[in-house]
């Protein structure tokens, strides 16, 4: 009894508060994940599923769940343990998938908080944010990549970005760092064994050895470049594709944009803009997201009735410049007197090389005395742009959607790279390491290299080493190095 | 690490070695005895490379110094190669001269074969060595230490170190006693009164010799091992490990046929290892070292023999690199040569030393096998090489100074760190000597951190990674290689040794003296600002040159591609307008031409290096408490490992604590967060401990 207290006090004073959290988002939806970790993990399943058995490590079940102290039905729900330490946190895990009702998910976490009860040492509280990875850090189940990639995959609203996150989480991103930080311990070898062994030891390959770094560095050079260049594309693909709407109210924006967003996910939320006259609209078109500005207010990119109108034009036009994409639409039938303002605009997204089309909606409005390809020739020849980026469409019809959208994906792949391979998400601090440090300190390399200091050159590459590092959050020290260095050459007298 | 399967035979060793009762625990007689005893101040226990500077490094501090050693006549004996110096090995030679220690002196007088390693690679890497005269080394450093002010020798077997227990400290976090030293107990029953005691007993301690299957203990060849301190050591709790090292046989030059061998003359004129010295001593004797080479078939009868060594079949796990003949051949069986190098051992002495072929074989197999080697067909071996095995201390359980953390006043240097090469041990053993030297006056600790020289980078390593092989310095191990050269180690010590008072006067003066020079031609260089056109007589038609219209300083002009100081002299009339060339132009040395070159060669980069400097230095600043017991407990978020690791290590600071392999990102952070706040209370918690 005395032994069972002490070992009891003892446990408490040591382990961790088991946290739990809901995982999705609070709102109606057809699921509501929570999760729990800790060690009281097991304790909350007996409690809430009236239970005196352990949970099953790593087996689906479905169980009816009970508030604890009312013994009322909350809900008939899935769980799944996983035992520690083979977890995301490295602690015991429970997930319960509930339904989707905010009533249900919120009676669920009034149960489990009532569980806590410091007097009994069960300490439970409800997690902070990043708690769960935190955990999973500090025991050692993640490295910084990883943990990376699962913050963005919590922000990931969309299929293809779920795709992108997961190939971090599943460690590609994980292994493509840690061969480049292999590469460069080797290579910082290859140069200690000539600045250290080069003379006095018995090596022969002295002569070659930085030739051959410098041989390697361009290629990793290269590898790395390429890789940044995907990661913008990527990052166009997670943050969405910014589409810049550009048209008269009565040209039927909404209606193309209801149209083209797949109906169901339309409009998710709306998040204010930088300015309070343009809000983003998110939307998801065949899996890709983009966030349109909707410019509505504006009446006519030509009209300068006052001067209220005037700066809602001049911020449209900004939001334009920002695009990714921008779409003019315009009424078939409706050709401005003056143009000029417009094609002036036009001009200057050109000279930033953004992609602009037109859409002539109404077609079913159109004036039947007039071709369709008249028409596409007249405003073409009007605004200044190519034939082939104009559409006509009718959204009340139907009429050339789907050429359109199909237009549009094409667009899309282009902008963001994403037929090619996999999309990646890097965070911008590993980005700016991999500039700033990784590949300066090649360029620095290099610069040695020119000047056939080989000391200097290597001290560059230390700080590439260092960049790496950071990034990984696994440093290179000098015994790593070394164990290269005396396992490919014989050295020691 | 190398713990023996034969641990029970060594135990029958010492049962027999151990004559007289030892005592740790300080009782009421032995108090007694003690104070009548005569006092010590400060005791160095070996006079081999450590313990030669630790007694002369001590004796400079002023306090009062005996080196005990059972034979005066061994004293400075180089027990393995003939060669001082190398690179990375070179620069910790230059700081212990810089620190006034004497080994670079010494090295002057006896080498005859000098030779900048890395000579095309940049003074950043330059490694000076010399191959040395053995007999005129020993004889050098034994007239040095015989007549070294505030330094006694002591003909005597030192066979216990009297250690009381620090009651107020109590014990640590895995229960062992503090201690403090009191005295010492040599072999033939006398007792000194002692606080301050230098162990430096190399392989002597606990030593035992392999040569083929045989083993028998010994420090050297012909030298009896050390047992009773090996055992003080066990008793006080601290941390043992074996070490092996090992050398190669010794052949005569009277039977070497050198005609085809790759002859390596020595650099002329040599570069004097010593800031005291413009020329070294036997500048008119060089030598010419050769170079040789194995063959298959050396190779195949050293494979087939293979379980004749001991010392090869004992290995638990070897060191990583290949210190013997043998290793090179399991590791490397697809290389078909291994180069040796033949380096005469002295002036008058038939010896040469075949370095690159150490080995443990059986006699009879050796004398074999080194026949084998082009030019050595008729050779004799005048004397067998063999491995060493060997007790050494986890260095972890060391501060900064070389005491232990266990017990006050005990100092350990040398490879019973767990280091390996004459340089380590001599720069180790001039810290722990000065240290221990200042401490007993109760001055402030010379303490040299890895942004001051590679003897902080040595010790550093040492005290916060601990060894798994014997340790070697090598360039790649500073952060700081191209401010920390070979060529400036008297900028970067010496007026901190003088601070602390261990640089003589006649040192400090030739420095101060070639300092001044060395900062007025600096400042006169950059204050020269001149066009191309101005310079032209100076410059040498390189395509790198500067052109007509641009201007630079005299200063940065030298930054540029092979320009040198030597290029602006001849010429130094036409830069200066009155065409009067200041005073400070005339008589410069050799080095001050070197040091100028190199300075402004780096000018750039090491502006750049200052950068990690200071962030070293940040986290240097940030102090962690001082015999704290790290747990899981509370807000820090450590795991068991890394606090294992913490206690047992007990980082100094965050910089510290960071270098420890092991210790994670997140738990710096944790760290961290107890740092911070605290940094007052730390101080303090430093302060009385001073006190």
């Amino acid at each position: 009894m005395v032994s069972r207290c002490f070992s009891k006090r003892y446990y408490s004073r040591v382990s961790n508060p088991t946290i739990y959290a809901l995982s999705t988002k609070f709102a109606k939806s057809a699921l509501g994940v929570v999760r729990i970790t800790g060690p009281q993990s097991s304790y909350i399943y007996q409690k809430l599923t009236k239970s005196t058995k352990e949970p099953k490590n790593r087996v689906t079940s479905v169980r009816k769940l009970y508030s604890p102290n009312s013994s009322i039905l909350l809900d008939e729900a899935l769980t799944i343990f996983f035992k520690s330490p083979k977890t995301y946190t490295g602690e015991d895990l429970l997930e319960l998938h509930l339904h989707g009702g905010t009533a249900i998910i919120k009676s669920v976490l009034k149960a489990i908080s009532e569980l806590h009860d410091p007097q009994k040492d069960i300490n439970i509280r409800y997690a902070e944010n990043g708690e769960f990875s935190k955990r999973a850090f500090i025991n050692g189940r993640f490295d910084l990549t990883e943990l990376e990639g699962i913050r963005e995959m919590i922000d990931a609203e969309t299929e293809l970005q779920r795709v992108a996150s997961l190939s971090s989480l599943t460690g590609k991103n994980k292994q493509v760092f840690l061969n480049w930080r292999q590469e460069i311990v080797n290579n910082i070898a290859l140069l200690t064994t000539l600045i250290d062994f080069g003379e006095d030891h018995d090596v022969e390959e002295v002569e070659q050895l930085f030739t051959t770094v410098s041989e390697n560095i361009t290629n990793l050079q290269n590898e790395m470049e390429s890789y940044l260049n995907k990661i913008k594309s990527s990052e166009i693909l997670l943050k969405g594709i910014r589409l810049g709407l550009i048209g008269p109210p009565n040209a039927g924006k909404s209606s193309l944009l209801n149209i083209l967003a797949n109906k169901d996910a339309a409009i998710v939320s709306e998040i204010a803009g930088t300015t309070r006259d343009i809000i983003d609209i998110p939307l998801d078109i065949s899996g890709y997201k983009v966030v349109v500005g909707d410019t509505a207010g504006i009446r006519s990119i030509t009209s300068t009735s006052d001067i209220i109108e005037k700066e809602g034009i001049r911020r449209a036009k900004d939001y334009s410049l920002s695009s990714d994409i921008v779409v003019i639409v315009r009424p078939i039938n409706q050709l401005e007197q003056d143009e000029s303002d417009l094609v002036s605009h036009i001009k200057h997204l050109k000279e930033l090389n953004k992609t602009i089309m037109v859409v002539l909606n109404k077609d079913d409005l159109r004036d039947t005395n007039l071709t369709r390809e008249d028409l596409i020739k007249s405003h073409s020849e009007a605004l200044e742009i190519p034939i082939e980026n104009i559409h006509i469409v009718s959204c009340s019809t139907s009429f050339g959607i789907q050429n359109l959208n199909d237009e549009l994906v094409r667009r899309f792949k282009i902008v963001t790279d994403s037929d090619v391979a996999d999309p990646i998400i890097i965070s911008s601090r590993a980005q700016d390491i991999l500039r700033n440090d990784v590949l300066y300190g090649f360029q620095q390399f290099h610069h040695w290299k020119d000047q056939e200091d080989v000391v200097l050159a290597s001290e560059s590459l230390n700080q590439s080493a260092i960049g790496i590092g950071k990034i990984t959050g696994d440093t290179v020290g000098i015994e790593e190095i070394l164990g290269v260095v005396f396992s490919s050459f014989c050295i020691g007298k | 690490m190398y713990r023996l399967a034969s641990r029970r035979k060594r135990d029958l060793f010492r049962g027999l070695q151990k004559q007289l009762s030892r005592t740790i625990i300080i009782n009421a007689d032995l108090k007694q005895k003690l104070s009548q005893s005569p006092e010590l101040p400060v005791v160095v226990i070996g006079g081999g490379h450590a313990g030669c500077e630790a007694a002369t490094g001590s004796a400079r501090s002023g306090t009062m110094t005996t080196l005990i050693t059972p034979h005066i006549d061994k004293i400075g004996t180089a027990s393995c190669n003939p060669s001082m110096g190398g690179v990375g090995k070179g620069t910790l030679l230059r700081e212990v001269d810089a620190l006034d220690g004497v080994a670079a002196r010494i090295t002057d007088k006896a080498g005859i074969h000098f030779k900048i390693l890395n000579a095309s690679k940049g003074p950043a890497v330059h490694g000076p060595r010399a191959q040395i005269d053995r007999s005129i080394y020993l004889k050098e450093m034994q007239n040095e230490i015989l007549n070294y002010p505030n330094l006694n020798v002591m003909e005597a077997k030192v066979d216990d170190i009297i250690i009381e227990p620090n009651e107020i400290q109590g014990k640590d976090s895995t229960g062992r006693k503090y201690g403090i030293v009191r005295g010492l107990l040599l072999s033939d029953g006398r007792i000194f009164n002692c606080s301050k005691i230098v162990v430096t007993t190399g392989t002597f301690l606990g030593g035992e010799i392999h040569i083929g299957l045989t083993a028998y203990p010994a420090g050297r060849i012909g030298e009896e091992a050390t047992f009773g301190l090996s055992d003080t050591f066990r008793d006080a709790g601290f941390r043992l490990g074996r070490l092996k090292t090992g050398t190669p046989c010794r052949l005569s030059s009277k039977t070497i046929d050198y005609t085809h061998l790759i002859p390596q003359p020595s650099d002329f004129p040599p570069q004097p290892m010593s800031y005291m010295n413009e020329k070294v001593e036997l500048q008119d004797h060089l030598l010419t070292c050769h170079q040789t080479h194995t063959t298959p078939e050396f190779h195949k009868i050293i494979a087939e023999n293979l379980d004749k060594s001991i010392h090869i079949r004992e290995t638990v796990k070897g060191p990583r690199y290949c210190p013997s003949i043998e290793s090179k051949i399991i590791k490397f069986p697809n290389k078909d040569l291994h180069t040796v190098w033949l380096e005469p051992e002295g002036l008058d002495t038939d010896l040469v030393y075949p370095n690159g072929i150490s080995c443990t074989m059986p006699a009879d197999i050796q004398e074999r096998i080194v026949r084998f080697m082009p030019g050595c067909e008729n050779v004799k071996m005048v004397q067998p090489g063999y491995g060493v095995e060997y007790d050494y201390v986890d260095p972890r359980e060391l501060r900064n100074t070389l005491e232990t953390k266990l017990v006050d006043g005990l100092y350990l240097a040398g490879q019973i760190n767990g280091t390996t090469g004459y340089e380590e041990a001599a720069s180790q053993g001039c810290l722990a000597g000065i240290n221990a030297g200042l401490s007993y006056l109760n001055k402030p600790a010379l303490e040299i951190s890895r942004a001051d020289g590679y003897i902080g980078v040595l010790v550093d390593d040492l005290i916060t990674k601990g060894v798994e092989e014997p340790y070697r310095m090598f360039t790649s191990r500073s952060e700081f290689r191209v401010s920390i050269r070979s060529d400036n180690a008297d900028t970067r010590l010496t007026e901190k040794g003088y601070a602390a008072g261990v640089v003589g006067e006649e040192r400090y003066k030739k420095y101060s003296q070639e300092m001044k020079q060395f900062n007025q031609i600096k400042q006169h260089l950059n204050e020269l600002v001149l066009s191309g056109a101005v310079w032209a007589p100076a410059l040498k038609g390189l395509p790198s040159d500067l052109s007509k219209d641009t201007s630079v300083s005299g200063w940065k002009l030298l930054s540029y591609r092979d320009m040198s100081i030597s290029d602006l002299i001849p010429h130094m009339n036409k830069f200066i307008r009155d065409g009067n060339v200041p005073q400070f132009y005339e008589n410069i040395t050799p080095r001050l031409r070197n040091k100028i070159d190199v300075e402004s060669d780096y000018a750039p980069w090491l502006s750049k290096e200052k950068y990690h400097l200071s962030a070293y230095n940040a986290d240097e600043n940030l102090l962690l408490p001082l015999n704290h017991t790290y747990t899981y407990e509370g807000n820090m978020k450590i795991s068991h490992e890394v606090c294992t690791l913490l206690n047992t290590i007990q980082p100094k600071t965050i910089g510290q604590a960071r270098r420890i392999q092991g210790v994670t990102p997140a738990a710096i952070f944790e760290l961290f967060k107890l740092a911070k706040g605290n940094q007052a209370a730390f101080s303090e918690q430093r302060n009385q401990q001073a006190a």
